[in-house]
């Protein structure tokens, strides 16, 4: 006759047979068994089924289960690859995840868009403003800040002396990067020149493109004069060749436009040509 | 065996690697996914899906034992196979006589109640136990199979199915209950060396 146990008895039995009891829980059981031979018979039955399915023979495989490259579904690897293709993965990945960065930079650095042909009429118009701007007052600091060929730095440049502003213009030409050397070593000499004459005060407001126009600067008067030097910058347009991005505020990471297009060029051709490495790599 | 070695390997994709990994487990696989399926042909079947399985899955392999993680591949594959079966019933492979009922192998003949009490025979008792554990739910099949044929802990055990350490020890006790249920009678009827083996 079997016996008759509650579901959480049996389980308890079974914990027990296994050794998977807690040590105050096995105790207790222990003590129920001495006093109940129901619970000694079921751990009885339940330590002679547990022993039949042990007694059973380990069946041998009927064959081998090994793989071949075409069951999974890949080439066979040349030896020795593995290791190139792991790092030629990792390099692909790696320069993605860069020019991302890249990219999401140049994205949100906040410079506004500058065709060519714009910069030859923001030039003119530089060079116009720094002959009619007085002594002490710099240009669109969104424009010019740190660029070659440019007018000193807008921040500083009320706090020099007037006197200085000549030299400022000229440090800041000499330092900034050159990336297109022709146009911007012609840009170099004129700004000094441009500098050293005091001019209109408001000219700046023509300088940037107009959406750009910084309210301390506004004056009635110097929009029309503004309007006037545009003109004259339009014409220039089909006269002169395109400047280079040089006249663009600098992009993230303190790197200028240009360089920022090579580094971005550059991480994706990697990109590109390690992933085709790779995967040309895994399926040979 | 430099088994930590060989799976590194493996993961790197060395196939020759991988598959002295499956020379030393494709015993032990083979014997689960019998014991689950109860056919050879579809035990076969479902060891090589579980290692091509485990081979391309080999990127989700963490660490921890590398024989609960094969075995939780070969048994979440014939819960696969299993189910597929239940729900498109296949043409069964024993005979039917003029009433349509399979005419079933000579032991279970006539009266299925009895099949397990006239297994006296070791060879027997291996059909006996298979025919019980057949009987046995597809989730309590597998547990009791990974810890007492196969001879897992219960932590591994836990870690083949999936499933909380609480659950395992309800699913083995109730599987084990079972299981002495559909041997009643049976036991009385081994041979008496086997019943000494359990006295010693």
């Amino acid at each position: 006759m079997m016996t008759k146990l509650s579901p959480r008895e049996w389980e308890a039995i079974s914990a027990y047979l296994d050794g998977q009891l807690a040590p105050k829980e096995r105790t207790r059981l222990e003590e129920r068994m001495k006093a109940n031979p129901s619970l000694r018979q079921a751990l009885d039955e339940m330590r002679r089924t547990r022993m039949l399915l042990r007694s059973q023979p380990r069946m041998r495989a009927p064959r081998n289960f090994t793989l071949t490259p075409e069951m999974v579904g890949a080439r066979r690897p040349a030896r020795g690859s593995g290791g190139l293709f792991i790092n030629l993965r990792l390099a692909s990945a790696l320069a993605t995840i860069l020019l991302v960065f890249v990219l999401i930079g140049d994205l949100f650095s906040g410079a506004p868009v500058s065709y060519p042909m714009q910069d030859t009429a923001l030039t003119y118009m530089e060079q116009e403003a720094q002959r009619s701007a007085p002594p002490g007052m710099g240009g669109d600091p969104e424009v010019f800040s740190g660029e070659a060929g440019s007018a000193p730095a807008p921040e500083a440049a009320p706090l020099e002396a007037p006197a200085a502003e000549p030299n400022e213009a000229a440090p800041p030409v000499a330092q900034a990067p050159e990336p297109t050397g022709d146009m911007a070593m012609k840009a170099v000499p004129v700004e000094p020149e441009a500098t050293a004459e005091a001019g209109e005060p408001e000219a700046s407001v023509a300088l940037a493109p107009p959406a750009e126009a910084t309210p301390e600067f506004s004056d009635p008067g110097a929009a029309t004069a503004a309007e006037d030097r545009t003109q004259m910058a339009d014409g220039l347009l089909a006269e002169e060749s395109p400047a280079p991005l040089r006249n663009q505020p600098p992009g993230p990471f303190g790197l200028d436009r240009s360089t920022l297009r090579l580094l971005e060029i550059v991480l994706a051709v990697l990109a590109v040509s390690t992933g085709l490495l790779a995967y040309s790599l895994r399926h040979r | 065996m430099d088994e930590a070695g060989l799976i590194q390997d493996a993961q790197h994709g060395d196939l020759d690697a991988f598959n002295r990994l499956v020379l030393a487990y494709q015993d032990m696989l083979y014997n689960q996914a019998y014991r689950m399926m109860s056919d050879p042909a579809l035990a076969e079947d479902a060891t090589q899906d579980a290692f091509i399985s485990a081979y391309r899955n080999l990127h989700s392999y963490r660490g921890g034992s590398f024989k609960a993680w094969l075995l939780r591949i070969v048994t979440n594959t014939c819960y696969d196979e299993l189910r597929r079966r239940k729900r498109r019933p296949t043409t069964p492979l024993e005979p039917v006589d003029e009433d349509e009922e399979e005419i079933e192998s000579p032991q279970w003949l006539a009266d299925p109640g009895e099949s397990p009490e006239e297994a006296t025979e070791r060879g027997e008792l291996g059909r006996a136990l298979q025919h019980c554990l057949e009987d046995l739910p597809d989730d309590f099949r597998a547990v009791v199979v990974l810890v007492d044929v196969q001879g897992l802990d219960y932590d591994e055990a836990a870690q083949s199915v999936g499933k909380p350490l609480g659950t395992v020890k309800s699913r083995l006790a109730r599987a084990r209950l079972r299981l002495r249920d559909c041997l009643q009678g049976f036991w009385e009827l081994l041979p008496a060396s086997f019943r000494l083996v359990e006295e010693s």
